[in-house]
């Protein structure tokens, strides 16, 4: 087996270097982010003359790391609860965000902006040039100019393309895990256990893959964060918004981490007493938040606040501040549709919040509410009424809920998982393993689901196939190896009863 | 009516003066400059208007009232007994500010991330 790996390996590894030498902006983006990274260790960003000025008017270089607008929207649906469906809002954010690209003088920006179905404070863009604002926001923004504050800073990224960062770190994961894999096929090959020097050097190898993960990128993406705030500033600028809704957006999201602090602070407790009771698990909790700190990618927001607010005062000093633009976002707020969807969604937030908290009847009221209307066939909706439909005994009215959940036009991943776990714990694999392939086909071929198709193939007894799709797993997509290695250790042949 | 619900009225520089001093507010609900974001912050006579002063982040001492807030977002505040306008990005304030985030209902939090992100913030923390 070890030695089909080992071919396969090099099969891989000969491919991977031709298309690399096939992609020569894939190697420039490479240089670029080496390059951007040895800057980070410079002067602060906007120091000496403002982020736009380094912009030159140009047309859009598509970034290697894109996947296409479509399939990364496919992908992106997968990784949260799904899109709120509302052309109105849509048009109106797109129209936003048109305003801002043309302020940089950049042409031709791919992507859009989508409404994240997720009640957070969040968002992020991709190198598809697509924007995901969560609408977690919505009820919070008091005007247009706060929403394009978000899109300005997410554009910035892209316009920045720092999406190039995830190259570098990429690039090392995917070499880390092939040095793995070529050890363990040499030792099988060998048949012996790996000498002393070459387990040095995998650790050697594994230290600096974690210092790098955890200390040099994060710090790469801190500074990322505060290119961008800043850009954000000049195209809001540029844009005729006013560039003061920079800090206020930033100050609301100051608000909303304050609320997480207590949780942190709960945290330090629990570290405290398990510290008493046995303080080698209690350092290793500490040490581990420690990490967590350090590998945090974004600057502390006070100190954005500071950073954003110097910058205006050194570059913008001067600027007349215009009028916020309120009207235009309350109205836009009060547009039929969009206040239906976003109350509805709202609704199916609470119903699963009271889920959680072990009321099912309120859930399940809530969740009739949130599936009506405008949102009468959206997944999120109708997969909460599924949920407490069938906690408080109403299985037709779930089965029904889940069938519109499923033809939905915007999925909602958990469905999938849920109808994966459904059939995998009542033995029928084949079923699960179909749902694992339409999961991944709906959701732009997302790694996600591997782990879960590589344990359901071991547990139909296909062995081969379970190994070989770990080797894809372990190449191809590193940050899910460990799961994919795990699920390739589960019993096999458990479903051939 | 509340010191921070009155707005400048147009550019023209006509203040709506407070109905109560600063004193008969109750603690609470008074909104103040407590610390200054940058090295030094301008002191304008009215709402995008010209500069008559300004104060060195060290020389600030104690809290400044802000007695109104213009609808481009300058805050008008009360110096040592005399009043200006500053730049709203320039100063922090005690005024509240709304963020409810729900992070309770963000179960899906995202997992190691497949695809590359950038974000203007971080997940709920668990």
């Amino acid at each position: 087996m070890m030695r089909r790996i080992a071919l396969a390996l090099a099969a891989l590894s000969v491919a991977g270097c031709a298309a690399a030498d096939g992609q020569s902006s894939g190697a420039a983006s490479f240089v670029y982010a080496i390059k951007q990274a040895g800057r980070s260790l410079l002067e602060p960003p906007g120091e000496r003359k403002t982020i736009i000025s380094d912009v030159k008017p140009a047309r859009y270089e598509v970034s290697t790391l894109a996947v296409g607008e479509e399939k990364d929207l496919a992908r992106q649906r997968g990784e949260a609860l799904g899109f709120v469906s509302s052309p109105a809002l849509d048009r109106y954010l797109d129209r936003i965000r048109a305003r801002v690209a043309a302020a940089s003088g950049v042409s031709d920006i791919p992507g859009r902006v989508v409404v994240l179905a997720n009640p957070a404070f969040a968002a992020y863009s991709t190198p598809d040039g697509n924007i995901y604002v969560a609408m977690g926001w919505l009820p919070y923004l008091q005007s247009e100019d706060e929403m394009a504050a978000i899109i300005a800073h997410e554009l910035s990224h892209v316009v920045l393309t720092h999406h190039s960062a995830d190259l570098l770190s990429g690039f090392q994961q995917r070499a880390q895990s092939i040095q793995e894999l070529g050890m363990s096929a040499k030792m099988a090959v060998a048949n012996r256990p790996p000498s002393r020097d070459e387990q040095r050097a995998l650790q050697g190898s594994q230290l600096l893959t974690v210092v790098s993960e955890k200390m040099i990128m994060p710090a790469w993406n801190r500074r990322q964060e505060a290119e961008a705030d800043l850009l954000g500033v000049d195209l809001l600028v540029r844009a005729e918004y006013s560039p003061v809704a920079m800090v206020t957006m930033l100050e609301k999201y100051q608000a909303w981490e304050k609320q997480t602090k207590e949780a942190d602070e709960a945290f330090q407790a629990r570290a405290g007493e398990v510290m008493k009771k046995d303080v080698a698990e209690g350092v290793k909790m500490t040490l581990n938040r420690l990490l967590e700190n350090l590998s945090a990618s974004h600057p502390e927001t006070g100190r954005r606040l500071s950073d954003v607010a110097s910058y205006l005062d050194r570059h913008y000093g001067e600027l007349a501040l215009p009028e916020p633009q309120t009207t235009a976002w309350s109205e836009m707020r009060l547009v039929p549709e969009v206040r239906e969807v976003t109350r509805n969604y709202d609704l199916a937030f609470s119903a699963r919040k009271l889920l959680e908290r072990g009321k099912p009847s309120d859930a399940h009221a809530y969740a009739r509410d949130a599936a009506r209307g405008r949102t009468a066939t959206d997944a999120y909706p109708n997969w909460i009424l599924a949920k407490s439909a069938t906690a408080v005994g109403r299985n037709s009215d779930a089965v029904a809920a889940l069938e519109r959940a499923i033809k939905a036009n915007e999925p909602v991943r958990e469905v999938y998982d849920e109808m994966i776990f459904v059939n995998e714990q009542q033995g029928n694999v084949t079923a699960a393993l179909a749902w694992t392939d339409k999961a991944s086909a709906t959701f732009g071929e997302a790694a996600r689901w591997r782990p879960a198709k590589i344990r359901l193939l071991r547990k139909s007894g296909r062995l081969a196939e379970a190994t070989a799709l770990t080797l894809t797993c372990t190449v191809e997509t590193p940050e899910w190896r460990r799961l994919c290695q795990e699920a390739n250790q589960t019993p096999a042949g458990a479903a051939a009863r | 009516m509340k010191a921070r619900n009155l707005v400048l009225l147009g550019s023209a520089g006509v203040i709506t003066l407070l109905a109560v001093g600063p004193g008969t507010v109750p603690a609470q609900d008074t909104v103040q400059v407590v610390s200054l974001r940058t090295e030094r912050v301008l002191l304008y006579d009215k709402p995008n208007g010209m500069k008559t002063g300004e104060v060195a982040r060290d020389q600030f001492k104690g809290p400044w009232l802000v007695i109104t807030t213009s609808p481009e977002g300058f805050l008008q505040v009360d110096v040592g007994g005399k009043t200006y306008w500053v730049r709203p990005y320039a100063v922090e304030t005690n005024r509240p500010v709304r963020a409810s985030a729900d992070c309770g209902g963000v179960v899906a939090a995202r997992e190691p991330k497949a695809g590359a992100t950038r974000g203007v913030g971080e997940e709920c923390k668990k």
